[in-house]
């Protein structure tokens, strides 16, 4: 059952790739790279239920801390240095 | 007994993995940045804590579902906070909602 | 102050319980030195922006709080999952308004943007003094918000009735 959700996981991390690529604004984009790192956190927890080694689960709550930190961080960067293209189209 | 614990964790997983294949769905139907922050936040906080319920049941009284219950905190308590960020930053540099407005509140922005 | 105790401890209990290990002394005393080094660091930001003791208080209080916000959460979510499936029965309709809180403490008022954020279905994108500005994506979220429930649980935390 862990395949499953394995792979459920990784649909819908494609799916915020996708978005990630095509997003208008860059704000569509680093909220995609976002929910990417949420679900990897969930892929680090269940791949490591599946392969039997929850040890895993440490590398899981760093990479919580290091997403949150690297968003905050690009988007002090968007906020202080706007792209051309951030307000003008949708 | 291992059964039902099994059941019950295979349920929390399928609940799982349904919100956040939603949350993907909505993430690409929206067609605004703002709708869109909505449809993210529904994987962060329920699939979140569906597929960790399912592994906690899984892993039993140990060390590795005390571990499991700390990232659902941290997940819990930082993704508000991110998505705060993201939303306040697109507002000040000037990305406008697109809003529908209803009668009442038409109303009431002819005033202000 | 009890904040820095609460801190030294709540950091203690995070570490032996992420290591494991709890007879490893090399491990204790790294565990020790890190404990102290976030402290200083914490009491660094403590002397520029003080955590009064009212917080303290607000963390005895949370256990009501908590089950109730999650089943917000929940039907929260269902709202948004039927906005997401069916769209034509369940169409959207993004509202942005200001809204005056009740908290007054910065930690309450923390605490209750995050919270009205962490629903979802209603985002805060400002918070100024006492205003707060709000992103829903359903009126109807909205006019919960309005009518004030979480609002008068997040004052009643801070100690009023």
């Amino acid at each position: 059952m862990f395949a499953v959700t394995c792979l459920a996981i990784l649909v819908v991390m494609g799916i915020a790739l996708a978005r990630a690529f095509i997003g208008p604004t860059v704000y569509d984009r680093i909220l995609a790279v976002n929910m990417f790192g949420t679900k990897t956190v969930l892929f680090i927890a269940v791949y490591g239920f599946m392969t039997e080694r929850p040890e895993f689960m440490d590398i899981a709550l760093v990479y919580a801390l290091i997403n949150f930190v690297g968003v905050i961080a690009v988007l002090k960067f968007v906020e202080r240095f706007p792209p051309p293209s951030a307000s003008n189209d949708e | 007994m291992t059964f039902i614990i099994d059941a019950l964790s295979w349920v929390c997983l399928m609940m799982g993995c349904f919100l956040g294949i939603s949350g993907a769905v909505g993430i690409f139907k929206f067609d605004e940045f703002y709708s869109r922050v909505h449809a993210a936040s529904v994987t962060d906080t329920l699939c979140v804590f569906f597929i960790m319920a399912g592994l906690v049941l899984q892993s039993g009284f140990t060390l590795v579902s005390v571990k499991l219950i700390f990232a659902v905190v941290l997940l819990w308590l930082t993704s508000p906070v991110a998505s705060h960020a993201l939303i306040r930053s697109a507002y000040h540099t000037g990305l406008k909602p697109k809003l529908k407005t209803s009668r009442k509140e038409s109303a009431k922005r002819g005033q202000s | 102050m009890p904040y820095r105790y609460l801190l030294i401890i709540g950091l203690t209990l995070f570490w032996l319980l992420l290591s494991g290990y709890w007879t490893n002394p090399l491990i204790l005393a790294l565990g020790a030195a890190s404990v102290a080094l976030a402290t200083w660091i914490a009491m660094r930001i403590e002397s520029k922006y003080a955590f009064k003791d009212k917080g303290v208080s607000i963390l005895l209080r949370q256990h009501t709080f908590w089950p109730w916000l999650s089943l917000e959460i929940v039907k929260s979510n269902i709202a948004v999952l039927k906005c997401i499936w069916m769209p034509k029965t369940y169409p959207i309709s993004p509202i942005i308004r200001q809204l005056k809180m009740e908290p007054e403490s910065r930690i309450a008022r923390t605490l209750y943007a995050n919270a009205i954020t962490l629903t979802p279905g209603t985002v805060t994108i400002e918070v100024r003094d006492t205003d707060i500005l709000i992103y829903a994506l359903l009126e109807d979220a909205m006019e919960d918000l309005e009518e004030g429930e979480m609002g008068r649980r997040v004052h009643k935390l801070e100690g009023n009735k």
